[in-house]
């Protein structure tokens, strides 16, 4: 009859959990909101987008041709000059200037003579969505510019191109991808629902006197701390799900790897933020440590050492090692590489390895340190 | 039912429990006596398997607590001192969930304690949050009931509940009692020591006695006189005199009433009306008689000795 | 004021949650310098009736001025005018008795000069100079209650509203707490107390009995169980209050 008393233990779980109907609503709604938020401030609509230029061919005609055809769409308009290659990362930084068109010397003959002529299109991809937008647009205007040179010289328009376009992204040499909020958005709530609600319920059942209760009743301390990952692992399954399905339905976040890999990525990484959260209530009092344990204990490195924020790779050698200790670094990892790269699970097996370890590890110290309170103690 | 021999216990490295035997057969009611501090609650952690005594010996329902507790666990019904049931869920849920852990049939409550169920049936799908203190006690109890425990062990569970719950509560434990349940109950209110049929006075971890109720008076050394003056603002004054006088065995105000203990045999009223004439009172106007002491003046008789710092000489010039 | 010597003036003081009458019809008076008890079962009105006196909760109908000023229009006034203490909330177990008196005193606006004259008097009288620099939380409820007190007499308040305060203690602990309230009393402090232990009504000059939120009695205490014919306080609440206590109300009171 062990069935017996679990499952009137989840059911009790259940009932707490819904009976709190602000913190269940809070729950969805914080998620949406983040969401719709990151994805909302990652536009994807230009129109008459600042760029510079620099012309090293001193205004030779196909040069001038391409930049009226450039400004015609009233897509880009040109608002700076640039004078030297060096003069480029100051236009940036001036912020007035989204692209750089740079046109080497000889463009015109270049393309005549050879058949082929390189016009590098330089972007700030600090905001990456961005960047890739406007290449895209400027790209199919080159384009349309090749096909029209084409056909002046009777070819067809599928022809060799003569001018090649080549992309330089500024300032994002990982090229971090803007989709990176919806992992980044998921590590958050799993560390609210799975590890902070964890930790706080437990620590209430301290705190009111329960777990006395429930020590002394034939429950094991296996069940109840069973009965807790069970309740609080669907919630935050339902609720990553959620966030995933937003992320790529309505913003469009595609996913070139297995959707069973990163189910299981999801799940280890839940898993493990339980098992964090079990560990936080054994060794606080109240709810009120319990909360604030979690905060920022949990929480905030999330939110900072996971790569979600600052790439780990421009801080010290010793928050990198922290880094690493942080399950959402490697979840978000494994969703980058899952999602985003489309490697195959075999490719991720490291992520996955090391969240498999912390759930097993951390998941069997909160048993063996409830297990531990179950005897007398001295 | 439940034997304890000198059992100490330390905690935060001050001393919590020091050298405690209680003795409680099977269908009595045994009152532990003691202000907040005294080491009731550790006392019960102990017996009901959540601390190990440092020293000493507790053989609960026939199991040592120290070696068989898990069957000492299943023999007990365990109230703790805070009210330690689920506040968002309802009275039936609460009881329900019990019921499953200790994989019993719900429906049992009403043969085991139907009495006190019937009085909280009617809240039956009420949040237990929400019920009155009295109320959330008699859910408490029926919690601890559900696995017809026999040994129920109660940590405070009238502090706090108005004196007509609380009066209805000991009615509800002595029934149990009759049923033969070993009852083991911790109180503040020293008047509910008059429900048991043994209690145990506990101060700063020691026992200071152990008796039945009736056996107060033979307890308490010398005798006690209940001393009222017709104007209780001459009170002040009195307890000063009383205070002052060496044959006094301690004075302090009972409500409007002054209760003085002389332990030396062999004093009478005349004694300590003279006295009171000697200091220039006019003692027409009070009234001075020998009463019984209860087991506050017993408890205070044994604790004056004791007292450190706790002491307040508010009213010395 | 309207009546001379009354620091408490109730006059047919009710309120009401939606249907439910909390406090129904109350009228008294409390003397300046009188230990004034109040008894009843949880959920008899107590607390609804000193959460109106303190000017925390408005009066449905009816009125009641403390200590000169009516609680429902001038609760600013009344406020600065009393003390409060209860056994579930009083100090910060994680200051000490000294930051504890000065934090009290702070809110009650004394400045520096008298704040520093009145502790110090709070210490010689109670011998607790040692105590100062010790951490509240550490101390033995005893001490706890004491301190409380002075913290809630720290401003010299007129009236001081005691709710259950001496919960938890020894006996002889509750005797000397007594002694303390009485001594308030006698430099002309008027006290209004409730409590659970009856046989502290007797420490009283005159005791209400509420129940379902009416007055069943008001006199002195001996008084009362003489014309009840009560062998004991415990015997006079019993008389008093066990055929109407609905002992299912209190989670209205408290939460409202």
């Amino acid at each position: 009859m062990k069935n017996g008393s679990f499952s009137s233990f989840v059911a009790k779980e259940w009932r707490h959990i819904l009976r709190e109907r602000r913190t269940l609503v809070m729950l969805f709604a914080i998620p949406l909101a983040l969401v719709l938020l990151f994805g909302y401030v990652i536009s994807t609509d230009i129109d008459r987008t600042p760029i510079a230029v620099l012309d090293s061919s001193h205004g030779d005609p196909l040069t001038r041709r391409l930049l009226r055809k450039l400004t015609a769409a009233d897509q880009f308009r040109i608002v700076d000059e640039v004078r030297r290659e060096t003069d480029i990362d100051a236009a940036f930084k001036k912020g007035t200037v989204k692209m750089v068109v740079v046109i080497p010397s000889g463009f015109g003959s270049d393309a005549r003579r050879y058949g082929g002529a390189q016009v590098q299109l330089v972007t700030d991809a600090s905001d990456l969505n961005v960047a890739t937008t406007i290449i895209g647009y400027a790209s199919g205007i080159v384009a349309d510019l090749n096909a029209e040179l084409n056909a002046a010289q009777g070819l067809s328009p599928a022809a060799d191109a003569p001018l090649r376009i080549n992309v330089r992204m500024m300032y994002n040499p990982e090229l971090k991808s803007a989709y990176m909020f919806v992992p980044g958005v998921i590590a958050m709530i799993v560390m609210i629902v799975a590890a902070m609600m964890t930790s706080v319920t437990l620590a209430r059942e301290k705190e009111t006197g329960t777990l006395r209760l429930l020590t002394v009743s034939p429950l094991k301390a296996r069940t109840i701390v069973l009965g807790k990952v069970v309740p609080y692992f669907a919630l935050t399954a339902v609720n990553t799900a959620l966030i995933m399905l937003l992320g790529t339905l309505v913003f469009g976040m595609p996913c070139y790897g297995s959707v069973w890999g990163v189910a299981l990525l999801c799940s280890l990484f839940i898993l493990s933020a339980i098992g964090l959260g079990i560990l936080i209530s054994s060794l606080v009092k109240t709810q009120q440590s319990a909360l604030t344990s979690s905060l920022l204990g949990l929480l905030l490195p999330t939110m900072l050492l996971s790569g979600f924020i600052f790439p780990p790779a421009n801080m010290p050698v010793v928050l990198q090692w922290i880094c690493q200790a942080v399950p959402a670094t490697w979840f978000i990892e494994g969703v980058k590489g899952l999602m985003l790269k489309g490697q195959p699970v075999t490719d991720v097996w490291l992520p996955l390895t090391v969240l498999g370890g912390m759930t097993v590890l951390l998941i069997g110290l909160a048993l063996w340190m409830f297990s531990r309170r179950e005897r007398p103690q001295p | 039912m439940i034997e304890a021999e000198g059992i100490s216990k330390t905690r935060g490295g001050t001393p919590a429990l020091d050298d405690v035997s209680l003795h409680v057969p099977q269908g009595t009611i045994h009152g532990l006596i003691g202000a907040d501090g005294a080491g009731k609650t550790t006392l019960f952690d102990i017996l009901v398997t959540l601390l190990r005594a440092d020293k000493g010996t507790a053989v609960v329902g026939g199991y040592d607590t120290a070696t068989r507790w898990r069957e000492v666990r299943k023999t007990v019904g365990y109230m703790p001192a805070a009210f330690s049931l689920y506040g968002d869920l309802s009275v039936r849920e609460n009881l329900e969930f019990f019921a499953r852990i200790y994989r019993q049939p719900v429906e049992n409550i009403v043969s085991l304690v139907g009495d006190i169920w019937r009085q909280i049936e009617p809240f039956a799908d009420r949040p237990a949050a929400k019920l009155s203190g009295g109320m959330k006690q008699k859910l408490a109890l029926c919690c601890a009931m559900i696995h017809d425990p026999a040994v129920l062990m109660l940590d405070e569970p009238t502090t706090g509940v108005d004196p007509t719950s609380r009066s209805e509560f000991w009615t509800a434990l002595r029934g149990l009692a009759d049923r033969g349940k070993t009852v083991l109950v911790s109180t503040s209110y020293m008047d509910e020591a008059a429900k048991c049929d043994c209690i145990t006075l506990l101060h700063r971890g020691t026992v200071l006695d152990t008796l039945a109720p009736g056996q107060v008076a033979g307890h308490y050394r010398g005798t006690l006189y209940e001393i009222g003056a017709a104007d209780t603002a001459h009170n002040t004054r009195l307890l000063r005199l009383l205070r002052g006088w060496s044959l006094s065995g301690g004075c302090y105000s009972f409500g409007d009433r002054i209760h003085l203990g002389m332990p030396l045999p062999g004093i009478r009223t005349e004694t300590v009306v003279s006295y009171l004439r000697g200091q220039g009172t006019d003692t027409s106007l009070i009234s001075v008689c020998p009463v019984r002491p209860t087991v506050e003046d017993l408890f205070i008789q044994l604790t004056s000795g004791a007292e450190t710092e706790d002491s307040l000489k508010a009213d010395n010039p | 004021m309207t009546q001379e010597g009354k620091n408490i003036i109730v006059q047919h003081l009710t309120r009401r949650f939606g249907d439910f009458t909390a406090v129904d019809d109350l009228t008294f008076g409390v003397e300046r310098g009188e230990v004034f008890g109040f008894l009843g079962a949880n959920g008899a009105g107590k607390t609804t009736a000193i959460r109106m006196l303190c000017g925390l909760l408005k009066p449905t109908s009816g009125r009641a001025e403390v200590a000169g000023y009516d609680v429902a229009r001038r609760p600013e006034q009344v406020k600065r005018r009393i003390g409060y203490m209860s056994q579930r909330f009083s100090l910060y177990d994680d200051l000490t008795v000294g930051e504890n008196l000065q934090l009290f005193g702070t809110i009650y606006g004394l400045r520096r000069a008298a704040l520093r004259e009145r502790t110090e008097e709070m210490y010689r009288k109670l011998e607790m100079e040692p105590l100062k620099n010790q951490l509240v939380g550490g101390l033995p409820p005893g001490w706890k209650q004491k301190i409380a007190l002075s913290a809630a007499m720290l401003h010299r308040p007129e009236v001081l509203f005691l709710d259950e305060p001496t919960g938890g203690v020894d006996p002889l602990g509750r005797r000397r707490f007594w002694e303390l309230i009485l001594d308030a009393a006698d430099e002309g402090t008027t006290i209004l107390v409730t409590t659970h232990y009856l046989d502290e009504a007797l420490y009283c000059n005159r005791t209400l009995i509420m129940a379902d939120g009416q007055m069943k009695a008001l006199d002195k205490p001996r008084t009362l169980m003489r014309e009840y014919g009560a062998r004991d306080m415990d015997d006079l609440f019993g008389k008093l209050t066990r055929s109407t206590a609905v002992p299912d109300t209190t989670a209205k009171e408290g939460e409202a």
